[in-house]
């Protein structure tokens, strides 16, 4: 249709539409927003979500996190390197005389683990990471079948 | 004044245009509820900077637009634009059968104004989100047909076809409308 027919038809909507006056709020809706304002007030800022979080516990969270990340990047590399080149043996000679031959045991298993965990290294953190995709795979699907199947007959 | 007095005061000077912006785009009441509370518990947290009045009705319209939207996205209904980008009605062709509406002055001037609204209102409430939507967003909140495709992300072949149609149905609701009432009164 040319836009010069579907003027009239425009003008004419538009008219009978502007027409229409303004649509009352509900009487109640004043009396529920102070409701919810109040059950917001009652609930604690930890059960508010992170964003709600005063400064203060907010930049202490990030704070953790951060050295959290740095430690288990330190314990990756210089605490394993530290793993490997220390005696068990001789500190428990020095420190545990009486579990000297626990010790040698202990020593034996942990230069072992050691040893298993630099060799498979490469697949302890590719199954670390598919695990953690998996995680994150089955949490999505969940939530979008969860949305379309459940949420959406629910409103409906 | 106290705060609770300040935003009460506030929130009776803006309710109405906020359930109005709220049902007219969601058709629904009791989802228009919802919305509006939610826009004017966000006006709460920014009471600070809308208490003085400026821009605080601009700023309420928006939110209550974005969060209409996002309601009607949310449960779906909205996904309805994009299963259609499939169908033939994305074609940009609207329908080009002439059609008969009531055309000038003499029309709305026969009936009573309290009538004439309530079939528009009836009208409105009969058309399907994905028509109603972009023409309350053309008629009532004076955006741009590109506007509307950008915002709904369709496009503005999509926009300008069911907008068309949104008001072809209308003008044909209030003509047989208007048509009964004359058969009722002759």
């Amino acid at each position: 249709m040319p836009n010069k027919e579907q003027q009239p038809l425009e003008a004419f909507v538009h008219r009978a539409l502007r027409e229409l006056p303004p649509e009352r709020a509900p009487v109640d809706l004043e009396a529920r927003v102070f409701a919810a304002l109040a059950a917001r007030r009652r609930v604690s800022p930890w059960q508010a979500g992170w964003r709600a979080w005063p400064v203060v516990p907010r930049t202490a969270v990030l704070a953790a996190a951060a050295a959290t990340v740095f430690a288990v990047v330190w314990l990756s590399f210089a605490g394993l390197h530290a793993f490997e080149s220390f005696s068990w043996s001789a500190w428990i000679d020095a420190h545990a005389p009486g579990l000297a031959r626990l010790g040698t045991v202990a020593a034996a298993l942990g230069d072992a683990l050691a040893l298993c965990f630099r060799k498979f290294q490469p697949w302890i953190l590719s199954a670390a990471a598919l695990a953690a995709l998996a995680y994150a795979t089955l949490l999505s699907v969940g939530s979008s079948l969860y949305r379309r199947l459940v949420a959406t007959h629910s409103t409906t | 004044m106290s705060d609770h007095a300040a935003f009460t005061t506030f929130m009776r000077s803006y309710q109405d245009m906020v359930y109005t912006t709220a049902i007219r785009l969601l058709g629904n009441q009791a989802a228009a509820e919802d919305v509006s509370q939610e826009v004017f518990l966000r006006a709460y947290e920014h009471f600070d900077d809308l208490r003085d009045g400026t821009g605080a009705g601009g700023w309420l319209k928006t939110v209550s637009t974005n969060l209409s939207l996002n309601h009607l996205q949310r449960y779906r209904k909205r996904w309805s634009f994009f299963s259609e980008l499939l169908h033939r009605d994305d074609s940009g062709e609207a329908d080009e059968t002439p059609i008969d509406f009531p055309a000038g002055d003499d029309f709305f001037a026969d009936f009573d104004a309290a009538d004439r609204r309530a079939w528009v209102q009836q009208a409105l409430a009969k058309l399907p989100d994905k028509q109603r939507v972009p023409l309350v967003l053309y008629h009532f909140e004076d955006l741009s047909y590109e506007q509307i495709a950008e915002r709904l992300g369709v496009s503005l072949a999509k926009v300008k076809t069911d907008i068309l149609r949104a008001r072809q149905a209308l003008a044909q609701h209030l003509n047989r409308a208007a048509a009964e009432r004359r058969e009722l009164t002759t």
